[in-house]
């Protein structure tokens, strides 16, 4: 930009320099001298293609400044207001000094001219004019004079006559010619010369018709002479046809004279006839002067303005881009005034701010790796985090808090804890825990207890305010556990080890009792009397039957503490339901059966003797119930079922009992929770306790339109072979999220 | 001696068109004037005569000024006359081409002293004085066995053409003059081309 700006300045100096040169040659041409005066067409057409290309300039400029000025270009405005500041300051004195230049011309041209030079000019060639006449006159006597004297002289005898007649009247030449104007004899000053110098046509013709002629004349050999030629009147000679012609000097002194006066005459009435024109070509001159003037200032002033705000367009759109976040920019320098001084401020400015801004990118990036990475470690934790500020307003948390608590945590985040108990009601626990330890700067730990949708939930929370600053608290960051299942799981192992112990204990006396009871019939019953025996025999028989059943109820208990030993393989579900069925068909034939299993169901992989006992206790409680209904009907149901992706086999047990009360419904599967007279107890905890051994689910739930309880089963479905092994890793998981 | 016309007639042209595009009414106005003026000059005749070796031009011009060239003749100003003499080979499909192409030029002038109008052969030095104007342009306008083309510049199989016209050279005119001279019809005083076969 810099360097094509300078080509064009030196481009338009040396332009500048051209039409100056030519409108001083153009001045100088009207001078008749002049050595430009051959070139004034030239030079005109030169000048006038000049303020063509400058008028030419100066439109594409202001078709520019006006395409900016649309566009609203930062800096068009001061670019027109300094334009209009140099045109008007340029052109006013300059029209001024125009004006009084065409004055001064019209006054100076006219000053030129006075009519008493005029009469004397005229006067002086009149004067001249009457010298020669008279001269003239004396002359054309003497010739006539000489015409006589040669009148009776023949031809043949002129030659010898005719020097004298030269050398006694003065003149220089003297020729006799005949009337065709062919010479007979001619005597001259000049004895160089051979030819006569001979009269033309016209005065030839003049001769002819009888008169004479008598001229001032300028010979190419005499310079200025008087030239006086008459006919001679010869008697003697036939034909009368000759004439005579006298060339006479004229002295140095009158010949000088006279073209002096002749000289000034004629460039004194030239320049009165060119008077006008003169006027004309020095006021289109300096119109030209004028217009190049005027022209060369707009455009200088186009450039100049141009140069001048091309740094604080600059600026605006270095400014522009900065509020639109381009710090980098950088402005070149245009000089070192003091713009120069301030396009170096911004300049450092911007540098100063982009690093700045770097250096806040840099920690704004640290920031949210940081963040990234916390989020990442928070989402990885399966222990719920909720981090409340000052003002209980959620504003961290992970993912795991929203699954323990059942809520969806992105969408409360920003909200008040206040809000989002009142959105989910069964957060109120927590909100008292958190709130009760609102005012406490210590670290706490607390046990929690909510009821959701999924149920009775257990909480471990513990809270720890956290502050940026040492003096001020900025607010709590609760982390909380489900410790639902391990309270459970810690139950059920405490379950485990009492019935193991009990049946233990129980298991070893019962034996010596039965023996004992057994010996005592054998040895007395004989010895007794009927009666006596008939008693023996009963007492002996319910001891022997009580400590069975008492075995029955160790055996039980050893079942359920028992650790589990598996021995899985694939097998189908259908196949076994049919085989369990069959034996309660037998023993309960009043109860409809309706079988709904699914053909070509997947296969499962399962230990089939522990299934069988699951499916054995379910159907012995679906018979129970049935057996004081009258018109019982039990629906077994088999299909596969697939959500999210993810194929389970789905085994329902329905019977048309009583049902169960919900208050036993949420411990129905807890060991002696049982709606029997009769029953252990410990049925349902064995069923689930191997449905879950086996990565599956259990429930019941009370039917929804008709009487009787429901028990399903989920079971997942053995994958295929070539994902043996990925389905052995992911077994427990698709089991679990069902 | 032969004048070369060439760059003037051009620069000329160029500086008619230029003035004249910003004076176009002044011209339209003046052209008008010229068709009601009978100013002009005429060739009436012409021939080139073989001499020897030589063609010669034998021709003869009338030469009728406008008021404003004789009024400034009246007050001392030489006007040029210009007569161009061109012979150019006649050709089917292309333009002609020009052979030869020759000025002679003559200067008029007025001299108040010996109140004659003296007429000087530009191309010779020669000057010849008159008394009557007539006699000046009678003796202007007849050329008489001016030299003008060898005969070895001319093939006998070819066609030639011989062109003559006489103008008034604008340029020659005091500087001051010429502006008005460009424009105005009063000093574009040209004869139309006078064109004839050369006889071999």
């Amino acid at each position: 930009m810099r360097k094509s700006g300078t080509v064009i300045l030196y481009t338009g100096l040396f332009l500048f320099a051209c039409m100056l040169a030519a409108l001083l040659m153009m001045s100088d041409a009207l001078r008749d001298s002049s050595q430009f005066s051959r070139l004034y067409s030239g030079l005109l057409i030169f000048t006038t293609l000049g303020l063509c290309s400058l008028v030419t300039l100066i439109f594409l400029n202001l078709r520019h400044l006006i395409q900016q000025r649309r566009n609203q270009i930062p800096g068009t405005r001061m670019t027109v207001r300094m334009i209009a500041m140099f045109t008007a300051l340029s052109v006013t004195p300059v029209l001024v000094v125009y004006l009084f230049s065409l004055d001064f011309l019209h006054r100076g041209i006219d000053s030129w001219f006075d009519l008493r030079v005029e009469q004397a000019l005229d006067d002086s060639l009149k004067l001249s004019k009457l010298s020669l006449d008279t001269r003239m006159r004396e002359l054309l006597k003497q010739t006539n004079q000489m015409a006589k004297e040669t009148s009776g002289i023949s031809d043949a005898e002129m030659p010898f006559e005719i020097d004298e007649l030269r050398t006694r009247t003065n003149a220089k030449e003297v020729t006799l010619m005949n009337r065709q104007g062919g010479v007979i004899t001619s005597s001259s000053e000049n004895t160089e010369s051979v030819i006569p110098d001979r009269p033309s046509d016209t005065i030839l013709l003049q001769l002819q018709q009888g008169g004479s002629y008598t001229g001032l004349d300028n010979t190419i050999r005499s310079g200025l002479h008087i030239r006086v030629v008459v006919n001679v009147t010869d008697i003697n000679v036939v034909n009368n046809s000759r004439m005579i012609q006298a060339l006479y000097p004229v002295s140095e002194e009158i010949n000088t004279l006279t073209n002096s006066i002749q000289t000034s005459y004629i460039k004194y009435k030239e320049l009165s006839y060119l008077r006008e024109q003169l006027k004309l070509s020095f006021i289109l001159v300096l119109t030209l002067v004028l217009l190049f003037s005027l022209f060369a200032t707009v455009w200088t002033a186009f450039y100049f303005s141009k140069r001048h705000v091309a740094p604080i367009r600059d600026m605006a759109e270095g400014t522009r881009a900065i509020a639109d976040g381009d710090y980098h920019t950088q402005i070149p320098i245009p000089s070192n005034d003091e713009l120069g001084f301030l396009v170096a401020s911004f300049n450092e400015m911007t540098q100063k701010i982009a690093q700045a801004r770097d250096a806040a990118g840099h920690s704004q990036l640290k920031a949210e790796t940081q963040q990234a990475y916390l989020e990442a470690v928070l989402g990885r934790l399966s222990s719920g985090v909720l981090v409340f500020d000052k003002n209980k307003i959620l504003r961290t948390s992970n993912i795991s808090a929203g699954k323990i608590l059942g809520i969806p945590i992105n969408s409360v985040t920003g909200e008040s804890l206040e809000n989002i108990c009142l959105k989910y009601q069964h957060l109120e626990p927590m909100q008292k825990t958190i709130l009760s330890h609102d005012n406490t700067e210590q670290d706490w730990r607390e046990q929690i207890t909510l009821f959701g949708k999924s149920g009775r939930q257990i909480l471990m929370c513990s809270g720890t305010p956290h502050s940026i600053t040492q003096d001020e608290n900025e607010g709590y960051i609760i982390v909380f556990d489900d410790i639902t299942e391990l309270l459970q799981g810690q139950k059920n192992a405490a379950w485990s080890e009492m019935a193991r112990r009990l049946a233990h204990e129980i298991k070893n006396p019962l034996t010596p009792i039965q023996l004992a009871a057994e010996r005592l019939r054998h040895k007395y019953l004989h010895t007794m009397d009927q009666k006596d025996a008939d008693t023996l025999d009963r007492l002996t028989n319910t001891i022997v039957q009580q400590v069975e059943t008492m075995k029955d109820m160790v055996n039980t208990f050893s079942d359920y503490a028992r650790p589990p030993e598996t021995k899985t393989q694939a097998m189908d579900i259908n196949t076994l339901i049919k085989e369990v069925l069959d034996l309660f068909t037998n023993l309960d034939q009043k109860t409809e059966i309706e079988l709904n299993l699914e053909t070509h169901l997947p296969m499962v992989n399962a230990d089939v003797s522990r299934l069988r006992q699951v499916f054995n206790n379910l159907l012995k409680n679906a018979f129970d119930a049935c057996e004081e209904i009258t018109d019982s009907t039990l629906t077994i149901t088999s299909q596969c079922i697939s959500t999210a992706g993810t194929e389970y086999v789905e085994i329902l047990i329905s019977d048309s009992g009583p049902g169960i009360s919900e208050d036993i419904m949420e411990h129905i599967f807890e060991p002696y929770v049982t709606t029997k007279t009769k029953g252990t107890g410990l049925g349902l905890a064995i069923v689930k306790k191997i449905i879950e051994e086996h990565n599956g689910v259990v429930w019941l739930e009370n039917n929804k339109n008709k009487a009787g309880v429901s028990a399903i089963i989920r079971l997942p479905i053995m994958q295929k072979q070539d994902d043996n092994t990925h389905s052995n890793n992911t077994n427990g998981k698709t089991g679990m999220t069902s | 001696m032969l004048n070369c016309k060439k760059p003037e007639t051009g620069t000329h042209i160029i500086l008619s068109a230029l003035v004249g595009l910003l004076l176009l009414p002044v011209s339209t106005h003046a052209e008008l004037h010229h068709l009601q003026s009978k100013h002009g000059f005429i060739v009436e005749s012409a021939e080139l005569n073989l001499d020897g070796s030589e063609y010669t031009l034998n021709a003869d011009i009338q030469f009728h000024f406008s008021k404003e060239a004789l009024k400034a003749l009246e007050h001392g100003i030489a006007l040029q006359i210009d007569i161009e003499v061109q012979a150019k080979q006649n050709r089917k499909w292309l333009w002609d081409k020009k052979i030869r192409n020759k000025v002679f030029s003559q200067r008029l002038e007025y001299q108040p002293l010996s109140e004659q109008y003296l007429i000087t052969d530009l191309n010779t030095g020669n000057k010849h004085h008159f008394r009557s104007f007539q006699y000046a342009l009678e003796f202007m306008g007849s050329i008489n066995d001016y030299p003008f083309l060898g005969l070895a510049a001319l093939q006998q199989d070819k066609k030639y053409t011989a062109l003559v016209r006489a103008s008034l050279n604008t340029e020659s005119l005091p500087t001051p003059l010429r502006l008005s001279a460009y424009v105005s019809s009063d000093w574009q005083l040209s004869s139309p081309w006078f064109k004839w076969t050369i006889k071999q």
